[in-house]
């Protein structure tokens, strides 16, 4: 299991490194606008071919290039009802605090659980590799934390709870 | 606080202190909501500083728990009995409220520690008056006999218009809960919540606990009820209480206990969530410090020297208001 | 039975203390301070060793995440044993650590008021000056974690100043004021958090007036510590700032001239003079505190500020003043005429009086020299500080009128509202925004 998410993540940070190529290019309708580009769709000639890495059915990786600007959508999948509604709480939590993740984007593209749009500024900020190596660290995290901390330890917790109603009720 | 505590905080609060502000008493009118519907309503008044009138409104009742003159079979006996002169019960009881009594506290022991249990009693009000049925039943379990004129299998009221149900037998006791939730997490974090119930029981010390089983089911003992009571989102929770559960001291703890077992899972349900914030927050933070590391340095000291960084929504927020 | 139809739930959280109660009572059911006393010992530890962990807090029998506890009880626990730390979830009126005040207000639903919150609407306060972000925080928390059914973020401001025209409504019957019937004034709000100035028109809150104090309650407790120490006062120095709190509760008033309070005590001692009698905690054994001067000195810090601190010298008079001149021009007789009060530490005697004089002297100079200027003859601006026995939880007490209303569940921001737009929807308030 961990092997495939080993492959899974490398497939996604080689592509991820390859597509990371993004300069600043004003916005070709609009005087003295500058628009994230694959967010606008509007020149063909901008845009590259979108690349879908696919763990398997469920989980997918969909990355859209153009000049200025990249996008990430995730789509994780969880084995049961309760890893799923945990891994949906944790993703809308961290959508509300997108403005402090800076590349994350509010609302996750149609289809997929949450997405990431990083522009040439942030490149320009941030050091390339350092960049990919937060996303796929956050991948990670994110698969880690709900299913090793949230569930195994709100079933522990549970636990420990029922012991002690049912002691009380022995002694 | 894991249990949940039977006496009332709010009526132990307000019976203490005035016994403690002597015998100037100021007009107090006012009215509180506890879990499960339960409402009461406190009245003291200028002219009998010593004298509380409490009114108690308890959950609407389904119609498969059969209720005497608005109260639970037995409640009225079960008043006299924790009480006794203290405490008089008022008929009929105030509008909108299912029982009305009027304490007198002159009639309180004058030893300090005798007074602070009769108190404690009077703020438990709730479980004396809801849990007589109950108590009736599993004292005759404690007897090992079964009481008269009861049906096979009995509902009591525990929450607004829903009850569970006990089949009482002379060698031990049934209890079956339907669990209802509203809320779509709430369900999916109950169901493991009550399976991690039976997984606590299987446990080899707790052999001494009633023994508990969970289905998604209605199980057996529930045949021919009506399908209204039977809709459960969450399963399934069957308690057997056998005679050494009951005995002596164990008896009002485990009445207080299945009364109020729904609440407790409610309660636990929601800590959880709380909890998860909590270790979402934290690696939340951690994720946001991995991407500042990003940042280049170059980026850094313009920062630093500009002085400006937009807000992070932060768990530790110190000296953020300057005033 | 539907939400609506019970009482609401109302929240007063200061920085001091909380205020807990349901809608259409007249007082709080519980006044409790805010903090929360946590067990460090197993809390904190890293989530590598999880398990290890785990382990651990089971042989002990205790499951840290649920052992804390809140209000007097956490300061008891802390007291009496080592294992407990205090923390205080909010600093200067504004929260700042969520998973505290996550864990205060889950204390104070399920422990205290003992009620399930899926059935009531709840109504929350916030200060003037907070952020939409803790806002959006605060409904975070009260829809995911609590899932209530209605929330409604008011500010702490406006509840005072509409319980302060409930309460003198309540009195007089005949009296109908024009200055009382709309929701118009100035509300000093002095807790024992940061100190806010609020002008409030028709009831929207003019944001860009809001001053702030930087003294509050908390500042006097330690001013009358300070003047105790200094005189030679033995105070046993763990219980120091409590017995210096307790004093200041008891016994400080509000002098109308400092100098003649001076001469007032030395000249007859033994009227003025009083004496605080307690029992030393760790040896048992009895002593007695004089207190002379601070019981006027303390609150006289409002007055003259750089007694205390060195940095600020605005007196509160004058705040006040610069405060209603900075609202727009006319709004600003109304204003005068209703500078209402609230908060714990305005409860000092002849508080109100004294404010009042002060204030009305600084508007007097002005008429006096805007006539003498203008050879004009302006009417006289008429100054009246409002103050009524429910100052210390007139917050609350706003709350819970606000909430006994019909049109409160209407305005409230509800579960299916924050399903649909998320948590953006509690970043605005009604009253900043200038709908009604």
């Amino acid at each position: 299991m961990a092997n495939t998410l080993r492959l899974y993540l490398t497939c996604i940070r080689n592509t991820l490194e390859a597509a990371m190529c993004l300069q600043n290019f004003p916005c070709q309708e609009v005087e003295r606008h500058n628009k994230p580009e694959v967010e606008l769709k509007t020149s063909p000639e901008l845009l590259l071919n979108p690349v879908l890495i696919c763990r398997n059915e469920a989980e997918k990786c969909l990355v859209e290039t153009s000049i200025n600007s990249i996008r990430i959508s995730l789509k994780v999948k969880q084995a049961d009802e309760l890893e799923n509604i945990l891994a949906k709480k944790f993703l809308r939590f961290l959508s509300m605090r997108a403005e402090a993740f800076q590349v994350l984007r509010r609302k996750p593209v149609q289809g997929y659980d949450i997405s990431f749009l990083i522009t040439n500024y942030h490149c320009e900020d941030m050091h390339k590799h350092k960049l990919i190596d937060f996303i796929v660290q956050f991948m990670e995290v994110s698969k880690g934390l709900v299913n090793e901390q949230l569930t195994a330890r709100v079933s522990l917790d549970m636990f420990v709870v029922s012991e002690m109603f049912i002691l009380r009720a022995s002694m | 606080m894991i249990l949940l505590q039977s006496p009332s905080r709010f009526l132990l609060q307000i019976l203490k202190d005035r016994i403690v502000s002597g015998d100037k008493g100021v007009d107090i009118d006012c009215h509180t909501v506890e879990f499960d519907d339960v409402r009461y309503h406190v009245q003291f008044s200028m002219r009998n500083p010593k004298v509380m009138v409490l009114s108690v409104a308890l959950p609407l009742a389904p119609p498969e728990a059969i209720l005497y003159d608005g109260l639970p079979l037995g409640a009225i006996d079960a008043i006299k009995a924790a009480y006794g002169a203290v405490v008089q019960i008022l008929d009929p009881p105030k509008d909108c409220f299912d029982l009305t009594m009027k304490i007198n506290l002159t009639k309180l022991p004058t030893d300090e520690e005798q007074r602070n249990v009769v108190l404690t009693q009077i703020a438990s009000v709730r479980e004396v008056v809801l849990g007589a049925p109950l108590k009736l039943l599993l004292r005759h379990l404690a007897s090992k006999t079964v009481a008269p004129n009861v049906d096979k299998l009995v509902a009591l009221v525990h929450r607004p218009n829903e009850s569970f149900f006990l089949a009482p037998q002379a060698d031990k006791v049934t209890v079956v809960y339907p669990m209802r939730f509203q809320d779509s997490i709430d369900i999916v974090l109950a169901t493991s919540f009550l399976q991690e119930f039976v997984e606590a029981r299987r446990t080899a010390a707790l052999n001494n606990a009633p023994s508990c089983m969970w289905s998604p089911v209605p199980p057996l003992e529930l045949k021919g009820v009506n399908a209204d009571a039977l809709d459960a989102n969450a399963g399934f929770v069957t308690f057997v209480v056998f005679p050494r559960h009951v005995e002596g001291r164990k008896l009002d703890k485990t009445v207080w206990s299945l009364l109020t077992f729904h609440a407790y899972v409610s309660y636990h349900v929601k800590c959880s969530e709380g909890f998860m914030h909590t270790r979402m927050r934290r690696r939340v933070e951690s994720l946001i410090q991995a991407l500042d590391r990003a940042k280049s340095d170059a980026e850094k000291l313009k920062k630093l020297v500009h002085g400006g960084s937009f807000r992070r929504l932060s768990m530790k927020h110190e000296g953020n208001s300057n005033h | 039975m539907d939400p609506s139809e019970r009482p609401a739930v109302v929240f007063d959280n200061g920085t001091g203390y909380s205020k807990l109660g349901f809608a259409g009572n007249s007082e709080p059911s519980f006044t409790i301070p805010t903090v929360v006393a946590v067990n460090e010992s197993f809390l904190d530890q890293s989530e590598q060793c999880s398990s290890a962990n785990w382990l651990a807090q089971y042989n002990a029998g205790v499951m840290a995440d649920l052992d804390f506890f809140i209000g007097d009880e956490a300061l008891s626990h802390f007291k009496s044993s080592g294992l407990y730390s205090l923390r205080s979830p909010i600093r200067h009126g504004q929260v700042n650590d969520w998973d505290t005040m996550e864990r205060f207000w889950q204390q104070s639903i399920f422990n205290y008021l003992r009620c399930n919150p899926e059935e009531h609407y709840f109504l929350l306060t916030d200060s003037p000056v907070s952020t939409p972000e803790s806002r959006e925080c605060m409904g975070e928390i009260m829809f995911e974690t609590f899932n209530v059914p209605g929330l409604y973020i008011s500010v702490q401001s406006v509840l005072s100043l509409s319980a302060g025209f409930a309460y003198l409504k309540s009195l007089s019957e005949e009296d109908s004021e024009d200055s009382v019937s709309d929701m118009t004034g100035v509300v000093v709000d002095i807790g024992d958090g940061a100190p806010h100035i609020v002008p409030v028109v028709n009831g929207y809150v003019i944001g860009s007036s809001i001053k702030s104090f930087p003294l509050s309650g908390s500042d006097v407790t330690q001013f009358v510590m300070q003047l105790l120490q200094e005189r030679g006062e033995l105070l046993p120095p763990d219980d120091a700032l409590d017995i210096a709190r307790r004093v200041k509760e008891t016994y400080c008033y509000t002098p109308s001239d400092i100098v003649k309070e001076f001469k007032k005590h030395d000249s007859k001692p033994s009227k003025y003079i009083k004496q605080w009698s307690a029992i030393k905690p760790k040896t048992g054994v009895p002593y007695t505190v004089d207190i002379g001067y601070e019981r006027f000195l303390g609150p006289e810090i409002f007055f003259h500020p750089e007694m205390y601190s060195p940095d600020f010298s605005t007196p509160l008079p004058e705040l006040i003043d610069s405060c209603v001149q900075s609202a727009p021009i006319d709004t600003r007789r109304a204003l005068y005429k209703n500078i209402v009060l609230s908060g714990g530490t305005t409860m000092f005697k002849d508080f109100h009086k004294r404010l009042q004089n002060n204030i009305k002297k600084i508007v007097d100079e002005r008429v006096a020299e805007t006539n003498a200027r203008h050879r004009v003859e302006v009417k006289p601006v008429e100054v009246n500080v409002v103050t009524h026995p429910i100052q210390s939880y007139a917050v609350w007490f706003g709350g819970s009128v606000a909430a006994s209303s019909h049109e409160f569940f209407e305005c409230c921001h509800t579960k299916e509202d924050y399903e649909e737009h998320g948590a953006s929807i509690c970043r605005t308030s009604t009253v900043f925004k200038g709908m009604y």
